[in-house]
């Protein structure tokens, strides 16, 4: 492994090295440093001020990209506004990946098994962007593959009265999920992601028709079959507590 | 002298300090200048002609080592059928071609990535039920039985016609890796005396010796071998891993050299436990008393024998476990197939046994209506007995005592009485034998020199990490009348001690406890320096192994209902293994061994893919982590063994036996008697259940 690692101290600069070298930006490197080794040029954020703090703002709550998992879930901000995130955290790897692993890389990382973007989407986040200049998208709008811009912060909004994460995984502690389910309620409004079940985590807005959209594969961590019948007591489970 | 009381008691464990201070020097962490990198030229395939080797432009100070350059090819086992090095016949992928040698790791590699390979594939015999085929290709000239071992007492097929109950059934349990956490690896150079000096993480220094001496044709003197800080064996380190192959660089290079298994090489091509398929059928009067048993084992041994013959003989001998039955008919094939060898692993054969014939005991205990301590206490093997071969048993047996007092343990109260529905409650009996076996030499030499400070005791049995250097400085302590502090233990070398063999089948307490003894009695009696020698008992009928310990294992369990999966929440066990020297850390290889049977019963297993692993990183083969083991109790019978040291015998590999039987059986409690016959538990067949349920 090797490569050219860049240290920029603001926005501005990571944004004109990114541009000059097309390289790929680093937050606290718990999956790039493991999963995609061969990488010429990195781009570590760690430096750049203001990405690190959680706010609460009118109707969001305001997450620096490069908050970790560790803030989150010791945050009681996070943890009475946004339950669905806060579980997610907690459920997320073990402490030492906590005390690294940022929202933002998590987000960033497109993984169809990232537990907080499967709580994210279904609480409607939203991301702030930068490119030489600041603009917001919603998550379930992000188009992850053309898109080189630069996650500063994403904001989590505090309608949902009721949110709540599942996860499944092959131990308790320190695994990938086989399947995750998260459902946001304010009132007729519910939003149910899940991850794990196709190549990128899924969005519907109709618990009867959640089981449609699902696409699971056979493979290492289980079987359509199981996938299957463990998203069903998932929904269950959640719809039911958010009296559904 | 002044009596003192070092044993059967907790003392602090002599590497205590330097482990958790960091001090400690594991193999990996020998930094010398100007050692040469070790990477091997692996098989791409698991089964194949090989034609040819075609190597790159090697710069200045880079090597590349053939089986041509070896001197004799092959690495000494039971069989030593395994070559160093293939040159022709390629029998699993991730099989050893040749061996690359740099300045760094990154450019050995880079230099393996280039060599071309030449190569004929061959159908792979993917696992057990390939190698039974008729069609299937043969990975040796004889067929794919590597071994087979039959052995019957008594008339079984005309016991089993006067049965009043028979159960019966199929079982499976997969490919278990022993997840230490320091990897293979190995440190050679060219010692001062002009030695080839091998440095290693090892269960056996004398071993690596042997293994070099073949592989570079030197003579036994000419080489030394010494185990560094060992993180971890429980059976993987013993025998050859990565020590032949800088062996072999140092050797024909006089440069300094090591090889590291990365954790990928561990997974992949590490020793692996064996996979097994068994049958058993056992008989039983409408009292409870078995009276028949007629039981099979089928052990996928992988592309090499290694330690797999002796394994098998083990697995099948403690099949009928702990119990008394007049007629036991027995039989087990071990059969190569095209997968990384199978060898010892913690237990060698009998938690595959044990999960067959216990889940079976309880479920004869449900349709007998019996309580599953009852059943075993009606049956419990007593001393004097025959056992399953016919031999009879000649030392201390305190499995009936176990039983009772696993009978007044809260666990027990708590599974009798316990109306919560949602938890289950199974248990199960393990026996472990200690020692090597019958025919198997199986001696230990200890000399114990008089210092200005105390005592120095040297032996070439490891401390792989299970507390043995601390058990026996109890034992030496005790045994000269003095104390702990006073003893410096130095294990794990070839220079200055005799060949006592590898630190395996739960034998140093017992082995070399009792050559300390003999040592120390000469010392009192006045000698400066003495030297004591034990020969482990053999067995003296028809028996493979003479000692066993026994363990009354019960697990309670709930399950998770979404997912179905598992969750232990109390594991309680009672041990019978003599005299106990050091509570602490007998409670610490239980708590590890039950730990480390978890995994195998829940989560960890490699799959094979057309002889390629699914599994290859510590985030896809599950261990338990610390969130995955439960409350973990246990209590000891202390039943004297008269020939064991201070009444102690052997139990390192005694947790793993009874921990899968004892789940499943609590899980079936819990799911209307749903029959778990492969392991690990299948989450599907849970949710399955729950569904009918």
């Amino acid at each position: 492994m090797s490569y050219r690692l860049h240290i920029p101290k603001t926005l501005q600069e990571a944004v004109q090295i990114k541009k000059e070298t097309g390289g790929t930006y680093l937050a606290a490197g718990t999956d790039i440093l493991v999963n995609h080794r061969h990488k010429d040029d990195l781009i570590a954020l760690e430096k750049i001020p203001g990405l690190s703090s959680i706010e609460e703002e009118k109707d969001y709550v305001r997450i620096g990209s490069l908050v970790t998992f560790n803030q989150l879930e010791k945050s009681s901000l996070v943890k009475e506004k946004l339950p669905a995130l806060w579980q997610a955290a907690y459920n997320t790897a073990g402490p030492q990946i906590r005390n690294r692993a940022t929202i933002g890389g998590n987000i960033g990382c497109f993984s169809p098994a990232s537990d907080s973007v499967t709580a994210l989407l279904a609480l409607d986040a939203e991301v702030e962007l930068f490119d030489g200049k600041t603009c917001r998208e919603k998550l379930e709008n992000l188009h992850f593959l053309d898109n080189t811009a630069m996650i500063t912060s994403v904001l989590v909004p505090k309608r949902f009265g009721f949110s709540a994460f599942e996860k499944v995984g092959k131990r308790n502690a320190m695994s990938v999920s086989v399947i995750n389910m998260a459902l946001a309620r304010n009132g007729s409004e519910v939003r149910i992601a899940t991850g794990c079940m196709g190549p990128q985590v899924i969005l519907c807005k109709d618990p009867s028709s959640v089981l449609e959209f699902l696409y699971p594969i056979n493979d290492r961590w289980g079987t359509i079959e199981y996938k299957t019948a463990v998203a069903r007591k998932l929904l269950d489970k959640l719809t039911k507590e958010a009296g559904l | 002298m002044k009596e003192k009381n070092c044993v059967g008691v907790s003392a602090a464990r002599l590497d205590g300090p330097d482990k958790v201070t960091g001090r400690a020097v594991y193999t990996a962490d020998i930094h010398m200048e100007g050692t040469l990198e070790v990477s091997l030229v692996r098989s791409p395939v698991a089964h194949a002609m090989l034609k040819g080797i075609r190597a790159p432009h090697l710069p200045d100070g880079s090597f590349l080592f053939t089986a041509s350059d070896i001197a004799d090819n092959h690495i000494p086992s039971i069989f030593s059928e395994q070559p160093v090095l293939a040159s022709d016949h390629i029998r699993y992928q991730g099989e050893a071609l040749a061996i690359v040698a740099a300045p760094t790791k990154e450019l050995a590699d880079k230099l393996v990535s280039k060599v071309e390979l030449d190569l004929d594939v061959l159908q792979t015999v993917d696992g057990i039920e390939d190698a039974l085929k008729e069609d299937s290709p043969h990975l040796f000239e004889n067929g794919n039985i590597c071994s087979t071992f039959h052995s019957e007492k008594g008339d079984t097929e005309k016991a089993f016609t006067e049965c009043s109950l028979i159960v019966e059934g199929s079982f499976e349990t997969p490919v278990q890796i022993h997840g230490f956490m320091e990897p293979e690896a190995a440190f050679c150079c060219i010692d001062d005396k002009g030695r080839l000096s091998i440095v290693s993480s090892t269960q056996n220094a004398y071993s690596d010796l042997y293994t070099a001496a073949t592989a570079t044709g030197r003579d036994h003197e000419t080489i030394t071998s010494r185990a560094a800080t060992v993180g971890g064996g429980f059976g993987g380190k013993d025998g050859n891993t990565a020590q032949v192959y800088p062996a072999v660089v140092t050797h024909l290079t006089g440069k300094r050299s090591r090889f590291i298994y990365s954790r990928e090489e561990n997974i992949r091509w590490g020793m692996k436990r064996h996979r097994s398929l068994t049958h058993a059928k056992i008989g039983f009067s409408k009292d409870g008393h078995i009276l028949a048993a007629d039981c099979s084992m089928l052990l996928d041994t992988g592309a090499y024998a290694m330690l797999g013959p002796s394994v098998l003989r083990l697995g099948i001998e403690h099949f009928t476990g702990a119990y008394h039955i007049p007629n036991v008919k027995l039989d087990g094939k071990l059969l190569y197939t095209n997968h990384a060898p199978a060898s010892a692993m913690r237990g060698f054969g009998a938690p595959q046994a044990a999960f067959a014939f216990e889940n079976l005991l309880n479920r004869a205990a449900a349709k007998l209506g019996l309580d599953q301590l009852e059943i075993r206490k009606i049956n419990a093997v007593h001393k004097g007995q025959k056992g399953p071969m016919g031999g009879e048993n000649e030392h201390e047996i305190g499995l009936e005592e176990a039983l009772d007092k696993f009978a007044q343990s809260p666990f027990y109260m708590e599974m009798k009485n316990n109306p919560v529905p949602r938890y289950g409650y199974g248990l199960a009996v393990g026996m472990m034998s200690s020692g090597l076996g019958k025919h198997v030499p199986d001696t230990c030499h200890v000399i114990i020199d008089r210092t200005e400070e105390g005592f120095t005791v040297r032996t070439s049995l490891v401390d792989i990490g299970q507390g043995s250097q601390t058990a026996l400085a109890q034992i030496a302590a005790q045994a000269l009348g003095t104390d702990v502090c006073r003893i410096d233990m130095q294990m794990g070398q070839t220079d200055g001690n005799q060949d006592s063999g590898s630190t395996a089948a739960s034998r140093s307490t017992f082995v070399c406890g009792n050559a300390i003894i003999q040592a120390a009695q000469k010392i009192k009696e006045g000698q400066d320096h003495a030297e004591g020698v034990c020969a482990f008992p053999e067995a003296s009928g028809e028996a493979i192994h003479t000692y066993f310990a026994f363990m009354v294992q019960g697990a309670k369990v709930k399950i998770n209902p979404e997912s179905g999966a598992v969750d232990p929440v109390w594991m309680h066990s009672t041990t019978e293994t003599g005299c106990v020297i050091n509570p602490t850390l007998l409670n610490g290889q239980i708590f590890g061994g039950i730990a480390m049977s978890l995994g195998m019963t829940l989560s960890e297993q490699i799959r094979y893919r057309n002889g390629i692993t699914l599994e290859n990183s510590l985030a896809n083969y599950i261990l338990p982590s610390s969130m995955d083991v439960p409350r973990l109790t246990n209590d000891f019978v202390e039943k004297e063994e008269p020939t064991g040291p201070f009444g102690a015998k052997g139990m390192a590999e005694l947790p793993t036996v009874a921990v899968a039987p004892a789940v499943t059986s609590a899980v079936s409690s819990l799911m209307g008697g749903l029959e778990i016959n492969r392991l690990p538990i299948d989450r599907m067949e849970i949710l399955k259940a729950g569904r009918k349920a």
